[in-house]
């Protein structure tokens, strides 16, 4: 009993020294080991190993909506087009470029001919089923707007018309027809968002409830199958012998592991068991030599939000244009997130949209209520004057995770340091919840975030029309409503002119209004296994695309 | 195993003789003064090298608590962003080699020369470059304060609840005893959101939060010693002598529990700090740009690899304030524990 | 004894029932919707979302629908993990999290009932001090650290463990060690100061008195007797750990019950809350059951009809 005992100390000791020598400031030698870039296997059997920080929620396309399940079935499903490089639609399920008709609002797809993995070929009426079923209100997709741009539509998914009226129709097995609502010029990008994925009608009825929930209850059309999905814990992705371009896809196997500490992600990388991580800001520092270190840029905005229905402060165009020029938004993109995010004095990321002349949004756009104390401090005087008041509260909503609590921190200080009287209080609360106060418009000023859904600055600029769904902040212009309606109709088959419009409509926002105060435009820093190459990075949908990545 | 066994056998005999000739000769002469009880738990307490050790650190914890954070020129919330994340440096011990204070990041690089500072940050700073010694002593004052808070609300209603409950016992135990147990199945998590959401998120309302559902341990043991010391002689003999059922309490009763009930709450202490510190960690705990030793370890804890001081400066204060309070409880059972009694 | 169970288990019911009751109540009061993509659905979207799954229908008739299904065994489909049945989600869970909380539990004790003997035994000596200090060294340090600890030290810097998933015995130990932490130290405390109380009874005199040996003193009278108040204490301890740290499971990716609920709260899903706090409230009520009638079996001065201790 005592030998035990005593082994048993010691064990415990053990433990008790880890902890004194992490207290010596250790870990001097960790760095040499970063360099390797994870034990590094020779790969040759091209397997990648991930980490993702939630489990898959649905392998239902007409479900989905995280960044998880989409990437997951972007991987696996494979719709009329595919995102492939700079978020270019590359042909997938349809053989080359659609009919589209003088009008603009019919288009016709050719499909090729492929398989799902039990051996039927892919058709042009499981496309529309998939289509139909995810408008339908039974379903509840909550992706469902996204297909507002077809005919009919949103009369279906408000329960106004049956699904069978919707504008989309099989002309025969391997043509595919669709009407528009509206001739936008972005639907064939659109139309690789995950929710247009096709299904296979007699599977899916087959396996009913079941269908989505686990690997071998989902059927898949694409580079790769789901073999494995043990949930919380990991899921497999094997190569798809039966995809139509199963030469190009490298990989033999796609491991993801579900670790929810960024901690851990990194511990795994050094143990060499992940090949591809994101990095948290604490990170970036020590890694930023490493060969396998890079930053991608992502079309996330992030901005505070002035409601202007809650204060008589933030009714005041000068109080906003203080408060969006009063603080040092280099100070958040260099030390706090110190992961190649940029500062943002626009509202339409960069590097996400191509005008007609091929030019991105931001050359055309100019920038717009730039960090400038003198000015603002010019501006907080005169609504001082205009409000007849020396000092004001105002509460900041913010989120809970540790990363927004200190964007939150820094421009409280910032801006009490640089505007005279103005005292900021923090209120953070849980996401679901913040989100609510929003909705009721029940809060002063807010960190909010915006991220695209489609490849067009109009999924920025619609949010902040009269009334809109996601103003709610009460902000109101006449011209601006009438330069996005336009937009969304008129200019629809006049590129440059809408263009124009949409550049002029983000200078009233900013410029002229100050309606919301932009921070900046997210990126993420990544650690990678040198040998890991073609892995491609989207700004919409899937987060990334695995179909070209192969280990050299 | 047989030689052991004669080891303790010539222990045992030693232990029974003893204490035999001691009571011998006190019974005849009375050489000590006689003492009361918190006399004596005091001398037994004054015995035990651990909870003086205890004791010694939380008055100097406290007085770091109360004076540390106006030791030098910063706030707690101010920020300088250009000296963010530096190293802890201490000039008088700078040249100390093993010493963490000498202003070298862990790959010995001095962080303050790169960064042209002057000014010595003695723990380093972190994030937004706030100075963490006072941010690490602010937030020892402001867990003390909860950890002490929620320990005297717990206490009184603990009693309250815990005492009626085994006081009376039968029926009123019983439906008492249903509510505790419902109270314990209601996850503390959700009643903890809806506190931080329904009032203004803060020191009181996370205190409130935590003992709302804290309390309920307190009862239990308040109620299982009332249960055990109501059925024993000297309070039978007492009932029998007519005395009223508040004397019983009061005189009989709640002295005798006061030990388990003291230890009780000296450990409630830690834990409060604790679940402070596990709020933080998702999300719920102290309203920033105010700190508790909670949230500046969450915060370190993200640095653990790349800025260790960010971390190891809260843990260590915060495992000295856990551990004194423990040692110190640790104490003051043996010390309060009648039976103890040499 | 079969009057005393009966008794107990209406109770049980009842306990449950009121749990469910004020749980879903409680639960409703929390602002916001359980959707998944509410940040870019407008309020007409949400409606029709809401109103598909009932969500819109006043509370009550929400209440009895949802006692009703329960009834019947359904405890819903979860809506952040679209349509999963939330019956199953919980079978996938619990079994990481028992396995690791029974491992823990059995581990914790051993050590803590060693290491509170040692202390026990020689009273205020070295040994003593120094077990102690084992035993409060590890509550003092907050959990995730000392878990950080240890995988960065044995995992990553010295790759005697795997770092974290959940594949076999080996990605066991890491966690295990951080969980039976907090066992360790309450068991060797309890140990401790209920071996002291003993050894200063009546009855340990007077088995002195009679001349056995004090190993048998020990392990026959002392110990036994000892144990018991340990196993009141067992009880919801395991439950506790066995329903999952949040924590440990966040550190080492396991794939346990325990992150699954803090993100069912932090998101709205309401099916999941309820099923996973009516899971947890039965085997708490079920648990402290089964120690009360232990309780009495082992101890006899205890008798089940009247008060516990």
């Amino acid at each position: 009993m005592k030998k035990k005992s005593y082994a048993l100390f010691l064990v415990l000791l053990l433990a008790m020294s880890t902890f004194l020598a992490a207290c010596g400031g250790g870990g001097n030698d960790s760095k040499e080991k970063a360099g390797s870039g994870g034990k590094g296997s020779d790969k040759s059997d091209n397997v990648l190993n991930l980490t993702e920080t939630q489990d898959i929620p649905s392998m239902d396309s007409a479900l989905a909506t995280d960044t998880v399940s989409f990437t997951t079935l972007n991987s696996t499903m494979e719709g009329l087009y595919r995102l492939g490089k700079n978020d270019e639609a590359v042909d997938g399920m349809a053989d080359g470029d659609p009919q589209i008709s003088e009008d603009g609002k019919t288009w016709t797809f050719k499909l090729r001919d492929a398989k799902w993995s039990n051996g039927e070929p892919v058709t042009a009426n499981d496309f529309v089923f998939a289509w139909r079923k995810a408008l339908d209100p039974n379903t509840a997709a909550e992706y469902a707007y996204i297909m507002y741009d077809i005919k009919n539509a949103q009369a279906v998914n408000e329960g106004k018309m049956k699904p069978e009226e919707l504008g989309v129709k099989a002309v025969d097995d391997k043509t595919l027809e669709v009407q528009l609502q509206n001739p936008v010029p972005y639907f064939k990008e659109l139309l690789t968002f995950g929710t247009f994925l096709p299904q296979n009608e007699k599977y899916v009825k087959e396996q009913g409830d079941k269908y989505g929930l686990e690997a071998n209850t989902t059927l898949y059309n694409g580079p790769f199958t789901l073999d494995q999905w043990k949930h919380e814990d990991k899921f497999v992705l094997k190569k798809n012998p039966e995809y139509w371009d199963a030469d190009t896809v490298k990989l033999n196997q796609i491991n993801t592991k579900i670790v929810k500490d960024t901690q851990t992600d990194v511990n795994l990388f050094e143990s060499g068991d992940a090949d591809l991580i994101k990095l948290s800001s604490e990170f970036v520092d020590k890694y930023r030599e490493n060969e396998g270190f890079f930053t991608v840029k992502e079309s996330s905005i992030f901005f505070i939000r002035m409601n202007q229905t809650k204060s008589e402060w933030l009714k005041n165009v000068d109080a906003r244009k203080a408060i969006a020029m009063g603080f040092d938004k280099k100070g958040i993109t260099d030390v706090l997130l110190n992961n190649g995010s940029v500062v943002a004095d626009f509202f339409v990321p960069e590097e996400f949209a191509k005008g007609p002349d091929g030019k991105d949004f931001r050359e055309s756009g100019d920038k717009y209520l730039k960090t400038n104390l003198k000015e603002a401090k010019k501006h907080w005087e005169a609504a001082k004057k205009a409000l007849g008041q020396d000092t004001v509260t105002l509460e900041l909503l913010n989120y809970d995770d540790d990363l927004s609590k200190k964007v939150g921190e820094y421009i409280k200080e910032q801006l009490e340091k640089n505007l005279d009287g103005l005292t900021i209080n923090l209120k953070q609360q849980p996401f679901k919840q913040k989100l609510d106060l929003e909705t009721k418009m029940d809060y002063q000023l807010s960190l909010g975030g915006w991220g695209a859904d489609y490849l067009d600055p109009m999924t920025y600029l619609d949010m902040y029309v009269t009334g809109g769904a996601h103003n709610q902040q009460g902000f109101s212009n006449k011209e601006y409503d009438k330069l996005i309606q336009e937009g969304k109709t008129t200019l629809l088959l006049e590129p440059e002119k809408r263009w124009e419009a949409l550049v002029k409509a983000e200078k009233i926002l900013l410029e002229d209004e100050a309606a919301i105060a932009p921070m900046y435009q997210r990126s993420r820093a990544y650690l990678s296994n040198p040998k890991l190459e073609g892995v491609l990075f989207h700004k919409v949908g899937p987060e990334r695309s695995y179909k070209w990545a192969e280990f050299k | 195993m047989s030689t052991e066994q004669a080891e303790k056998n010539v222990e045992l005999q030693k232990d029974l003789f003893q204490p035999a000739e001691k009571q011998a000769l006190q019974s005849d002469t009375i050489s000590r003064p006689s003492l009361n009880f918190w006399q004596d738990a005091w001398l037994r307490l004054k015995g035990n090298k651990g909870a003086i050790v205890g004791l010694i650190l939380i008055l100097l914890l406290s007085f770091m608590a109360i004076f540390g954070p106006s030791m030098n020129k910063y706030t707690y919330k101010e920020q300088n962003i250009a000296h963010a994340k530096l190293p802890p440096k201490i000039p008088a011990l700078a040249n100390i080699e093993w010493l963490p204070f000498d202003g070298k990041d862990k790959d010995g690089f001095d962080m303050y020369k790169a960064k042209n500072v002057k000014e010595a940050y003695w723990f380093g700073t972190d994030e937004l470059g706030r100075d963490l010694w006072t941010r690490a002593w602010y937030g020892t004052r402001i867990s003390i304060y909860i950890g002490l808070l929620a320990a005297i609300i717990d206490f009184f209603i603990g009693i309250a609840y815990g005492g009626i409950s085994g006081f009376y016992g039968g029926r009123v135990d019983n439906i008492m005893q249903r509510v505790i147990e419902i109270l314990m199945g209601i996850p503390h998590l959700i009643v903890v959101i809806l506190f931080i959401l329904v009032f203004e998120p803060g020191i009181f309302s996370i205190t409130m939060a935590m003992v709302i559902t804290g309390w309920v341990n307190m009862a239990r043991i308040v109620r299982g010693q009332f249960l055990k010391l109501k059925g024993q002689e000297f309070v039978l003999a007492s009932r029998t002598l007519g005395a009223s059922g508040n004397r019983l309490i009061w005189k009989h009763l709640m002295p005798n529990v006061m030990g388990p009930i003291i230890v009780t709450t000296m450990f409630t202490i830690p834990s409060a700090i604790f679940t402070e510190a596990f709020l933080s960690f998702i999300g719920l705990g102290i309203r920033p740009p105010e700190a508790s030793l909670g949230s500046l370890v969450n915060d370190g804890f993200k640095s653990l690899q790349v800025y260790p001081h960010m971390l190891i400066i809260p843990s260590v204060i915060i495992s000295l304030l856990i551990l004194s309070f423990n040692l110190l409880a640790d104490g003051l059972r043996d010390a309060l524990d009648p039976k103890m009694r040499k | 004894m079969a009057k005393f169970v009966f008794k107990r288990l209406i109770y049980m019911v009842i306990t449950l029932l009121i749990i469910a009751t004020l749980t879903f109540f409680l639960m409703k009061l929390l602002p916001g919707s359980p959707l998944k993509n509410q940040e870019k659905l407008s309020p007409a979207q949400q409606e029709i979302i809401l109103d598909k799954y009932g969500l819109n229908d006043p509370l009550p008739v929400q209440y009895v629908h949802y006692m009703a299904n329960l009834f019947k065994g359904d405890l819903g489909l979860s809506f952040q993990y679209d349509n999963r049945p939330v019956s199953t989600m919980i079978g996938e869970r619990i079994g990481p999290s028992a396995y690791l909380g029974f491992q823990a539990v059995v581990f914790g004790t051993i050590v803590g009932i060693i290491l509170g003997l040692l202390a026990a035994i020689r009273q205020n000596s070295l040994l003593d001090y120094a077990a102690t200090t084992v035993a409060v060294l590890g509550i003092s340090i907050p959990s995730f650290v000392f878990a950080g600890l240890l995988q960065y030290y044995f995992a990553v810097k010295y790759p005697i463990f795997p770092v974290a998933a959940w594949e076999g015995f080996e990605y066991t130990v890491l966690p295990t060690i951080a969980l039976s932490v907090f066992v360790i130290a309450t068991v060797a405390r309890y140990m401790r100061s209920e071996l002291l109380e003993v050894l200063s009874s009546d009855y340990i005199m007077l088995a002195r008195a009679k001349g056995i040996s004090s190993f048998d003193i020990m392990v026959k009278h002392a110990l036994r007797n000892a144990l018991i108040p340990i196993i009141t204490l067992l009880g919801p301890l395991a439950v506790n750990i066995m329903t999952g740290s949040l924590v440990i499971e966040n550190i080492f990716g396991i794939p346990g019950i325990g992150q699954q609920f803090v993100r069912s709260i932090m998101t709205n899903d309401f099916t999941v809350i309820m099923g996973v706090t009516l899971f947890y409230s039965v085997l708490f009520i079920v648990v402290v059951f089964i120690v009360d009638i232990l309780y009495g079996v082992i101890d006899p001065r205890i008798r089940l009809s009247g008060g516990k201790k």
